[in-house]
């Protein structure tokens, strides 16, 4: 497009809008793939209402100066409410919450909704497609980036700093009142159903609530992490966990689907009563992660699965070598329910092999170390 | 694209041309990227004179996007010889990129007679990684064995090699000069692979002012031997060593390719310097010296040295600093390639050594693989 050009399409939609919101308009940069307008800038009131929009968002560029393109779906109401955001794909191999958001558009009629639904799929393109945690870049022979580290990003950061940036800036921002981040364990481990919920904000522990898991964390805030970059900009967020990595798995899809559906119910953008919680669940609602890794190297029979209540002290884990011979015995460091384990047999030094779900009930003065664990 | 809309785009050019040539046209996808029209099938008849530039659609990523190599075409006002220039098949390969881009710089389509086409960073995953090898999610693939690829093959590399070989560069192509350097570890010399047992290759190489060639028969599976194998003249150039633009050898490989677009009387002009001014060293033997242990490695010649048989090349030490290997020539010749790395493992390569002799390879049944180029 012609700087003129481009100009106009900024231009016009900003002239109709009123001065107090100059700034935000949605920008098409005139670009169509494979049927979706390109944006590089979101502004929901833009958008006619009772409809479904699909767009791709330019996000940060690759390394010979094309761009990443994220797949957006806005689902806007016939009637003004909230707006909510659905992430999907911000870690690249956690996949069950891919089939989970598209399930739920797949079913949104927006002429019936009062309010917005917005989803993002798979904002980490490089880490989706290479199916991987991490989004690697070049620099000094090559770095793996955690884009759950970054938000809300840097504007002249690297890649991944700058392509959270622009969708914390450029998408999110000004066009979201509720966010859910939806995570699975990464490959090489499964979680419970499970949800981790801000311990600070009644709003985002309400909203956590709202999801049929078997386990919620009340936790501390873990910098770089969308749902707190979400909470500290005054948004009510979560982080799910369905499951494990990779695959599709229909009951962790349909836990995603299920609090989806709660979420939009709960906030009066669709009609109807809210389905299953995590109370109908008795969810086990804890504090504190107690984690247990490898003290050595070798193969690792697990005594316990997700979901299994433990005892301080109690055998978890067998490690042998080799030659088959035992090498450690692993036990719980605490009271509580298993929330993650380790899916890989063999096991590196270091690496978690159980963690624990710690009902602490007090948390201040250093008690709850949080276990390092991470959404 | 709506696929009425696809099909419209397919069928209005079509129509347009003699039902010799139905299958050709250029088939715009309706999508324009960063001002850039996408493509799926390139017919050069169907365009203008002038430079053109393109997004050509290429093979889809796991999540159902597509890659898009940049294609620049120089449409000549007159008929003539079509030449495509390929750099970035390997990912890793850089000066190619800035040599195709020289030639492509200095071209004026409304003085040409003929086109020439460049595809840049043809390897879409591997140049975004700075890589030889195309990622997929559970493997690593070498494009340059995947030609002519297969549009239903069982990798996303076979199939990109299928795509751009059967909808960009055989329709169009009269004669193909493929752009690359050694891979990130080594370093060749300004070097040529081709086959001299077809004169119009040997024509096309002696009009390089370049150190070395090797003629062989070429490497299954690459674009300039399947190009070769399909009767249109190719060749492999080796622009000296990965990732960098290296500011020596590019504009030696940019005057060899414009003396050819010359000689093909695409662009006017008198032949600049060629293999006769650089005294280019032509032999058909490569020996390759192979690290017999782990070790850290102390070069005794470097590129384009001469190497006469028995010649110590290469010391190498253990971390205490002690002599693990000392490493002899056992041909006499130049110095084609070289490790960079000061590390190397068992079984990496030391240096090759371009050479000709009585005992040069090649003997009945064909070279030992050379995965180098």
């Amino acid at each position: 497009m012609n700087p003129a050009l481009r100009m106009a399409v900024i231009l016009f939609p900003m002239m109709a809008l009123s001065a107090s919101v100059a700034s935000a308009a949605t920008v098409y940069t005139g670009e169509t793939i494979q049927d979706a307008r390109v944006i590089s800038q979101l502004d929901i009131t833009d958008l006619e209402p009772g409809k479904m929009h699909r767009f791709m968002f330019r996000g940060a560029e690759t390394a010979t100066g094309q761009y990443w393109y994220v797949p957006v779906l806005v689902a806007k109401g016939a009637k003004p409410g909230k707006r909510i955001l659905f992430v999907a794909g911000n870690h690249g191999d956690e996949l069950n919450p891919i089939a989970a958001v598209q399930a739920t558009f797949a079913t949104l009629d927006p002429t019936k909704m009062s309010g917005t639904a917005i989803a993002l799929i798979g904002p980490s393109r490089q880490g989706v497609e290479n199916i991987t945690r991490t989004w690697s870049i070049n620099e000094l022979g090559g770095a793996q980036i955690n884009p759950n580290r970054t938000w809300p990003g840097r504007e002249k950061g690297n890649t991944v700093e700058r392509h959270s940036w622009l969708i914390t800036n450029k998408l999110i921002l000004g066009n979201v009142d509720v966010g859910i981040d939806h995570h699975t364990g990464g490959t090489g481990i499964d979680f419970a159903r499970f949800v981790f919920a801000y311990a600070n904000d009644p709003e985002s522990l309400k909203l956590g609530g709202l999801f049929p898991v078997d386990q919620i964390m009340k936790d501390p805030g873990l910098p770089g992490t969308l749902e707190y970059s979400l909470v500290k900009a005054g948004i009510p967020a979560i982080t799910t966990e369905l499951g494990g990595s990779r695959g599709f798995v229909d009951d962790m899809v349909k836990l995603g689907v299920d609090g989806n559906a709660n979420v939009l119910a709960y906030y009066g953008v669709l009609p109807g009563p809210v389905g299953k919680t995590a109370a109908d669940m008795n969810a086990f609602v804890g504090d504190d992660l107690e984690s247990v890794s490898a003290v050595t190297g070798g193969f690792v029979t697990l005594l316990v699965k997700v979901n299994d209540p433990v005892v301080k002290g109690q055998k978890i884990a067998v490690q042998r070598n080799g030659f088959g011979d035992v090498v450690h015995e692993y036990v719980s460091p605490a009271d509580g329910v298993i929330a993650i384990t380790g899916t890989d047999a063999a096991t590196d030094r270091g690496t978690e092999i159980a963690t624990v779900l710690v009902k602490r009930g007090n948390c201040v003065d250093g008690q709850c170390d949080y276990g390092g664990i991470v959404p | 694209m709506n696929p009425v809309l696809r099909t419209a785009a397919i069928l209005f050019p079509v129509m347009a041309l003699s039902a010799s040539s139905v299958l050709a046209a250029t088939v715009y996808t309706g999508e324009t990227i960063s001002g850039k029209k996408v493509i799926s099938s390139l017919d050069l008849a169907d365009l203008p004179t002038g430079k053109h530039s393109f997004y050509f659609e290429g093979v889809q990523m796991g999540t159902g996007q597509h890659w898009y190599v940049p294609v620049v075409v120089a449409k000549g006002a007159q008929s003539g010889k079509r030449v495509l220039l390929t750099a970035g098949i390997h990912g890793d390969e850089i000066s190619s990129m800035e040599s195709v881009r020289q030639v492509m710089a200095a071209l004026d389509p409304a003085a040409m007679s003929g086109s020439v086409i460049a595809a840049y960073g043809v390897s879409r995953a591997s140049i975004e990684r700075v890589q030889r090898e195309w990622p997929t999610v559970h493997s690593m693939f070498n494009l340059n064995r995947a030609f002519p690829g297969n549009v239903d093959g069982s990798n996303p590399t076979v199939r990109h090699a299928g795509l751009v070989w059967s909808k960009l560069f055989q329709p169009n192509t009269d004669v193909s000069i493929d752009f690359h350097t050694q891979m990130s570890g080594s370093a060749f010399a300004d070097f040529i692979y081709a086959d001299l047992s077809k004169p119009e290759v040997g024509t096309m190489v002696a009009l390089y002012p370049i150190a070395q060639v090797k003629n062989d028969p070429g490497e299954p599976g690459t674009l300039e031997t399947t190009f070769v194998s399909a009767g249109i003249p190719s060749a492999t150039l080796e622009l000296g060593g990965p990732r960098i633009y290296d500011k020596k050898i590019i504009p030696l490989f940019t005057e060899g390719t414009l003396n050819v677009l010359k000689h093909y009387k695409v662009i006017p002009g008198s032949i600049g310097r060629t293999s006769k001014d650089a005294k280019t060293f032509i032999a058909d033997g490569f020996s390759h010296i192979r690290a017999t242990e782990g070790g850290f490695l102390d070069m005794q010649v470097g590129l384009k040295d001469r190497v006469v048989a028995g010649q110590l090349v290469a010391i190498q030490r253990n971390a205490f600093g002690e002599t693990v290997a000392e490493y002899k020539s056992s041909v006499s010749g130049e110095v084609a390639v070289i490790q960079l790395d000061a590390m190397i493992e068992p079984g990496g390569r030391v240096m090759t050594i371009l050479y000709n002799g009585p005992d040069a390879p090649c003997p009945a049944g064909g070279c030992p693989e050379d995965e180098e180029e």
